[in-house]
Parts: structure tokens; C-alpha cells; sequence
């Protein structure tokens, strides 16, 4: 009965008993669900934290560098001489390729190439495990579509062009000059590491050079970028803007090819400065390359003349010699100079001068290049004196000019001089010069005895425009006004009786000195008189500040071959063309058949009236102003000519 | 043998619990607060969402942003590249243009010069590359219209006008 009443009892369990066993299950197993899952969540947070979280931004998380481009060299009138663009290469990753045969059958058809070679190419990488195999490097825009174009595969799902199994596209730069061969040698050129290697380019590297931008992008599971951060401080590249001017260095380029060729010159090399700001307008070489293509030329061609070799300059140096001597007093420049009979003997030597045989003035001495005129002008000044002088005008030291490898000339110090180099210095030779220093120290005259430091950069900016410097050049008075005047006067007879005729320019006067030095041969260890250096440096106008002009050729080797030969026709070539369009009003006669300038009368064009009538106004002012020293002939006949045919109007012969 | 009086179970009062009515305003400001909550649940989800699709759209305009600057830069080398001095010269030559030397120029001496025209100032000069061609009629016309006076336009000879047209022609 009582065994009757337990099993009673068991069946009839208290309910509430019940409920709270089962609740506590279930919270006992809430319990231990929730602490496994922050077990779990402890574990994943705070021991594999760093992994976790490595693998959770690597998914979505890309970090991108990028390079900047390069900066623009652009000339004085903002026309872009050298500037960089973006381009794409095409790399392929044999990994991702499953029959390289036939792929590179198809990559060869849209490149237009051998099949042979790409395959090769892959084959090899696929063996070395190598995983980047470049197909086609720095291609434009245009040439990216066409090829993407042509290798579009659409069976195959692809995010990234072109659709086509195992190649890619990867971000580059390229450097482009427009001009070609225009100031090649003052621009230089960059390697494909976006490095200058030459001119410019090298010299202003940490304006030019883009920093390499590293940027952290978010993106989602469709590749969109929702957010990006860039890592490091960055610091724009700069655009370079020069003193050249685009149109006055493809004259001077043309006349001095011109030269070159009809000399058959070995090299040449010309410079246009203005003498005022020392603003360098053209700088010319020739031979010369294409900075687009400087693989394909030989390292001597990238030898700028002008400011990197050094020559004994002859006759041109005389300059300095009178400079000296008028600025110091020791001769009168009205003065005449007793030359003997053409012979002086120095110690060693004897000099023979068949320029001067009896009393000679000094500006005749200089128009007729007189070597005696110039040795007694320099025993008149001293050793010391005349090394002063020279180092004044800026010899034996470079001119600071923004280009790299600049020669500094050669200038020995006084007491390491022989015998006759006093004699020998004053008329060109025992002194190495840079065209550079010459142009200089003519630009010096012009200017009134100023020298003014030759330069090349006119301004760097920002890439928005915005000035960041625009340097200051210092500013030396070497010679007085009045020896610089004399000096002119010295230099006008050059062009105007002298050795320097074809120098004489149509509307304007100009002035200058030739000079035709033997060379240095390193062969023979001795000057050797058949192979010259010519040259022919001068300005124009000669009042007003217009432009100096260096012209000097290497080893001419027809005709005459000295530098009122071959050099002064540069010379007037590149300033007859190039004085009108620096709006340098002509204050000489114009010579008959010869045609300077675009000018139509203002009645002609009623639409266009006001700039041409006033430069018209402003030349038949210079027409009529009477020029002295003007060649006499030219300009009688240039009289006789205007008065025969008033109303004259020109047509071409087809 | 005694027996305990067994309690009857069934003998307590039944105790009903007396339910207390809803106390709805608080029920509504649990709801509110609890839509106010969701509310900004939902905005921020939404401004969230938004954000990111701004900077899709801003990653994106700056994407383009810098390939127009591409482009700008390609088209701007293009012009310098046409339009460099060398390339000139090469165009002008292939449309037949001569360069202007005094070989290739000879003077005429009109019968008669526009009263308009100072004596002082009669040469028209040219140093740039001209096109050798001569006008069409009408063209010719027209501008002997415009820079000749009306009562010396029947008295032009030939040579005059063509002086005229060399004047109009270059470029």
C-alpha cells in the first residue's frame, strides 16, 4: 500500500518544481551558449585581433602609389617645351594564363608584333615563376583603346582592361618635348626613371621631380572606393618657366644650321642675350638631337657648346684688352697707336701685322683687328691690371647660369704667365672662354659697363600658376658709361669698315668684333694652324638696348673660314629676323629689295588698324633720322630708292 | 489511533488578483521612445548608407577628375606639338606656301595710289610664309571694295589690282 503511494507521489511531481528545473536548463543552457560564443568572441577579438583584422582590411582595403607628374618647363611666352602625360603600359602574368601559344597569337595581332617573341617571353617568365612580364610599355591613349579593343574577349567575366585573360594595364608616365630638337641642349632630356639626365631637366630635378603619393582606398565587394587617405605630406611638383622664347630660338637654330652646314663646320654654337636683365632668349647648338629619342644619339651630341667647352677666342677677346686700357686711362680711344712697321718683337717671339704698318687710332686698330695695336694696349696696362679686368668680366669663373656642368673657363694667375703671354692673352689666346663668358662680357659693353648675370629661368611655379620664385641676378658695373660708349664707337667701325661688314644689318645698326683662333690641337700638344674656331659677337641696336648675339663656329672648313666669313652672316641672319619681332623700333636705313617686317599702311586694312599704323608711324620716324655711321652707299641708295618709288607696292613672282 | 485532521486544500479563498488598468501613457511613452529609437536606428543606417554612396560618387569624380586632367594635358601637348615652329613650316610647305625672300618678291609701280595711303609709308612688308595663290573673284572684290575709294575703283588698272591682291593675300 505504501510502495502504491510512492509510485503515487512520483507521478504527481510538484509542477512548480518542474518549471524551475526546466527554466534553470534552459538559462543553464543560454548560459553556456552565450559565454561559448563570448569565449569565442574573446578569443577572436583579443588573440587573433592583429590577423583578424590584417585579413578583414586586406579584403577591402588597397593602398595605391601613385607618381606625380612631372613638372612643365615652359618657355617666356607659357608655350610648353617639355611636359609629361600619362600612359599605360600592358604587363602580363603568365600565371593567369592558360595557353600562352595561343594567347600571345592574339596579343601579337593587337601589338603588331611577332608571335614568336611574346611566347618566348612568357615562357621564360612562367619558368622563373616571375609573375610581371611587360608587353608593350608607355602607350598614349589611343593606342590603350585600340588594343583593348582588339583583345576583347566577351565570354570572359573581367573587371579590369583589357578583357583578356592574364594581361593588365599599369599607370606611367611619359616625358614629351612638342618642339623635338628646339633648345634640345638647354632643355636636356629625362631617363624612363623620370630622372633629368641632361640640360634643365637635370638641373632643376627637386622643382621638377613628382613625389611618389601613396593612397589608402576602401573599397567594396564591387571594387567601388568609398574612402581614401593619402599617407604622406606631399609637396607638388613645379612648372619651370625659362627665358627663352620658342620663335627666337628656332631662328637663331635655323640661321645657325644654315651656318653650320654652308661652312661645313664640325659643330656651332650661338647665343641671344638680353643685355639689360642678362635673360638668356636663345641658346643654340648644332648638331643637335631630339630629347624625344636621346637613346638614339651619342653622348658628345648632348654637349651644349655654349656653356660647357672652353676655346681660345682670338680676335672677339681684343675687347676686353681696349676695355682695360680706355677704363684705366692708359689710352686715349681717340688716340692712334704707333705700330713700327708691322713687327713687334715680344720675348721669343715675332709678331708680323700686316694691319698696321705705321700710325694707326685705336678704333680703326680695333676695326681692322690689329694683334700689335692690341699687345702694346696690353704692356700699356700690366700684368696685374689685365687680370683684374678679365676676372671682372667674369673670366675663369662660371657664370652661374642654371645649367649643370658649366665650364669655368681658363685663367691662370699672373705669376704663373710666361714671357709673352701678357702678348698673348690680349689677343685671344693662353685663356679658355665658354661662348657664355664671351656674350657676357659683349652684353656688358652694351649695357653701359653693367654686367648683368646671364640666366635662364624666369620664374618657378606652382602647378596652379601662382609664383613661388622669381630669383634675382646681381648686377656688376665693370667699365665705366664713358668706356662703354667708347667702346661701342670701337665696335661700330668693326661692322661698319672692318673685318665685321657682313654684320651690317637692314634698319639697324649694329656692332661687333670677329674672331678667328687657331685651335688647340691635344694630338700634337701645339696650337694647329689649320683648324680654326671663328667667331663673330656683337649687339644690335647700338644705342638703344636691343640684343647681343654670340655666333662661333667649330673648324669651318670652306672659304675664308674666318669669323667675319662665316660667323657674321649668322649674326645678321638672326638679328634681321628677330629684332622686329622684339618690337625694336629700326634706327637705320632700309635698304632697298630686303624686306624686315609685316607692316600693312592702316588705310589698306580698316579693320586692323591701330598696332600696324603706329609701328609704320614709328619706322618712317627712324626712316628719316640721319645715321652717321650708317654705310653711306646703302644709304644713298635707299634715298635715291624711296624718292624713285614713293607708293611702291610689292608682288611675288609664282 | 489519531488522525490529523488533513487541510482541505480546496478550503482557502480563491484570491483573484485584481488586474490593475493598462497604464497607457506610459505604454506610450515606451512605444515613442521605442519608435523615436528605431527611428534613429534607421537614420543613421540610412545616413550611413548615404555616406558611403557619397564617396563612391566622390571617389568616382575624382577619378574623372584626373583623367579629363589627362586629357587635358594630352590635347595640350597635341597643340604644342602642331603647333611647334617646325612642324608649321613642314604644313605651310605641303599647302604650297613659299618663304618670303627678296628673290621671290618684285615691285610694280602702280598707275595710281589710294588718295587714303600716306606716300611716307608705301611699302608693305612681309617676312612670314605666304600662300602663292590668288583669291577667288568675289573675294578679290570685296576687299578692293573695302580699302579702295568708290571714285578711284573704275580707274584701277590691272597691275594696281593686283598689287592689291598681294597686299590681301598673305597670311
Amino acid at each position: 500500500m505504501r510502495m502504491r503511494k510512492r509510485s503515487t507521489r512520483k507521478t504527481k511531481s510538484n509542477p512548480a518544481q518542474t518549471i524551475v528545473t526546466r527554466f534553470a536548463f534552459v538559462v543553464a543552457f543560454f548560459v553556456l551558449w552565450i559565454g561559448g560564443i563570448g569565449v569565442r568572441l574573446v578569443h577572436l577579438q583579443v588573440s587573433q585581433h592583429d590577423e583578424l583584422l590584417g585579413r578583414a582590411l586586406g579584403q577591402r582595403r588597397d593602398t595605391v602609389k601613385e607618381k606625380q607628374l612631372r613638372g612643365t618647363i615652359f618657355d617666356r611666352s607659357d608655350r610648353a617645351l617639355a611636359m609629361s602625360i600619362r600612359v599605360k603600359t600592358l604587363y602580363a602574368d603568365p600565371a593567369e594564363i592558360e595557353d600562352i601559344g595561343a594567347a600571345s597569337r592574339e596579343v601579337a595581332k593587337a601589338l603588331q608584333v611577332k608571335a614568336s617573341e611574346i611566347s618566348e617571353k612568357l615562357n621564360a617568365a612562367r619558368k622563373a615563376g616571375r609573375r610581371y612580364v611587360v608587353l608593350a610599355s608607355k602607350l598614349e591613349d589611343d593606342a590603350v583603346q585600340r588594343v583593348n579593343e582588339s583583345l576583347d574577349d566577351k565570354s570572359l567575366r573581367k573587371s579590369d582592361a583589357p578583357r583578356f585573360a592574364g594581361l593588365h594595364w599599369t599607370d606611367e608616365q611619359k616625358r614629351s618635348y612638342p618642339n623635338n630638337t628646339l633648345a634640345a641642349h638647354v632643355l636636356g632630356f629625362s631617363n624612363s626613371e623620370d630622372v633629368g639626365g641632361a640640360g634643365i631637366e637635370q638641373s632643376q630635378e627637386e622643382n621638377l621631380r613628382g613625389a611618389v603619393i601613396k593612397t589608402v582606398q576602401d573599397h567594396d565587394r564591387l571594387g567601388r572606393v568609398y574612402g581614401e587617405t593619402e599617407t604622406e605630406q606631399r609637396q607638388q611638383p613645379k612648372d619651370v618657366q625659362l627665358t627663352l622664347s620658342y620663335s627666337i630660338q628656332y631662328k637663331a637654330e635655323q640661321a645657325l644650321e644654315k651656318g653650320v652646314k654652308r661652312a661645313q663646320a664640325k659643330s656651332g654654337a650661338a647665343i641671344v642675350l638680353d643685355p639689360r636683365t642678362g635673360e638668356i632668349l636663345a641658346m643654340a647648338n648644332y648638331p643637335t638631337f631630339d630629347p624625344n629619342k636621346f637613346r638614339e644619339f651619342k653622348p658628345e651630341q648632348f654637349v651644349n657648346h655654349a656653356v660647357h667647352d672652353s676655346y681660345s677666342p682670338g680676335s672677339v677677346f681684343k675687347l676686353i684688352t681696349y676695355s682695360a686700357a680706355v677704363n684705366e686711362g692708359t689710352i686715349d680711344p681717340n688716340g692712334s697707336v704707333n705700330c713700327g712697321n708691322g713687327v713687334l718683337k715680344i720675348p721669343g717671339r715675332e709678331i708680323v701685322d700686316h694691319h698696321c704698318r705705321t700710325q694707326l687710332s685705336y678704333v680703326d686698330a680695333m676695326a681692322v683687328s690689329s694683334n700689335i695695336a692690341a699687345m702694346k694696349t696690353a704692356t700699356t696696362l700690366g700684368r696685374d691690371k689685365f687680370h683684374f679686368y678679365m676676372q671682372r668680366f667674369g673670366f675663369g669663373q662660371s657664370t652661374a647660369i642654371e645649367l649643370p656642368a658649366e665650364t669655368n673657363g681658363i685663367l691662370r694667375a699672373p705669376n704663373s704667365w710666361s714671357g709673352d703671354s701678357l702678348a698673348s692673352m690680349s689677343i685671344g689666346y693662353e685663356i679658355g672662354v665658354s661662348v657664355l663668358q664671351m656674350a657676357t662680357a659683349f652684353a656688358t659693353i652694351a649695357n653701359d659697363g653693367t654686367k648683368v648675370q646671364p640666366h635662364l629661368i624666369k620664374e618657378i611655379r606652382q602647378a596652379d600658376g601662382s609664383v613661388i620664385s622669381s630669383p634675382e641676378f646681381r648686377k656688376t658695373q665693370v667699365v665705366t658709361a664713358d668706356t662703354a660708349r667708347a667702346l661701342k664707337k670701337m665696335l661700330r667701325q668693326v661692322v661698319l669698315t672692318g673685318t665685321g661688314k657682313r654684320a651690317q644689318l637692314n634698319g639697324y645698326t649694329s656692332a661687333g668684333k670677329t674672331g678667328t683662333a687657331w685651335k688647340y690641337d691635344a694630338k700634337l700638344k701645339k696650337i694647329n694652324s689649320n683648324k680654326y674656331i671663328s667667331s663673330f659677337i656683337g649687339f644690335a641696336p647700338l644705342e638703344s638696348n636691343g640684343v647681343v648675339i654670340a655666333v662661333v663656329l667649330d673648324e669651318p672648313q670652306v672659304g675664308a673660314r674666318d669669323g667675319g666669313q662665316v660667323a657674321a652672316p649668322i649674326f645678321q641672319e638672326i638679328a634681321e629676323q628677330i629684332l622686329p619681332e622684339l618690337n625694336i623700333v629700326p634706327d637705320a636705313n632700309i635698304r632697298p629689295g630686303v624686306y624686315t617686317a609685316e607692316e600693312i599702311p592702316s588705310e589698306l586694312d580698316p579693320g586692323n588698324s591701330s598696332p600696324k599704323s603706329s609701328t609704320v608711324a614709328a619706322r618712317t620716324v627712324a626712316e628719316k633720322k640721319e645715321e652717321g655711321e650708317t654705310d653711306d652707299k646703302a644709304a644713298q641708295v635707299s634715298k635715291a630708292s624711296r624718292s624713285d618709288s614713293k607708293d611702291i607696292t610689292r608682288k611675288r613672282k609664282t | 489511533m489519531n488522525k490529523k485532521p488533513q487541510p482541505k486544500r480546496n478550503n482557502r479563498p480563491s484570491v483573484r488578483r485584481e488586474r490593475e488598468p493598462l497604464p497607457w501613457k506610459f505604454t506610450l511613452a515606451t512605444l515613442l521612445s521605442g519608435a523615436v529609437l528605431v527611428a534613429g536606428f534607421l537614420l543613421a543606417a540610412k545616413n550611413h548608407f548615404t555616406s558611403i554612396d557619397y564617396c563612391i560618387k566622390n571617389s568616382e569624380l575624382k577619378k574623372q577628375l584626373g583623367e579629363l586632367e589627362s586629357e587635358k594635358r594630352r590635347l595640350m601637348l597635341a597643340r604644342e606639338t602642331v603647333l611647334a615652329p617646325g612642324e608649321i613650316k613642314k604644313a605651310a610647305r605641303r599647302l604650297g606656301l613659299v618663304e618670303m625672300t627678296a628673290m621671290n618678291i618684285e615691285a610694280v609701280e602702280p598707275q595710281q595710289a589710294p588718295a587714303t595711303i600716306a606716300p611716307s609709308n608705301p611699302l608693305i612688308r612681309r617676312t612670314v610664309d605666304s600662300k602663292p595663290v590668288e583669291r577667288p573673284k568675289t573675294a578679290v572684290s570685296e576687299s578692293r571694295d573695302r580699302i579702295v575709294p568708290p571714285a578711284q575703283r573704275t580707274a584701277a588698272n590691272p597691275a594696281e589690282i593686283r598689287a592689291r591682291r598681294v597686299s590681301k593675300t598673305g597670311n
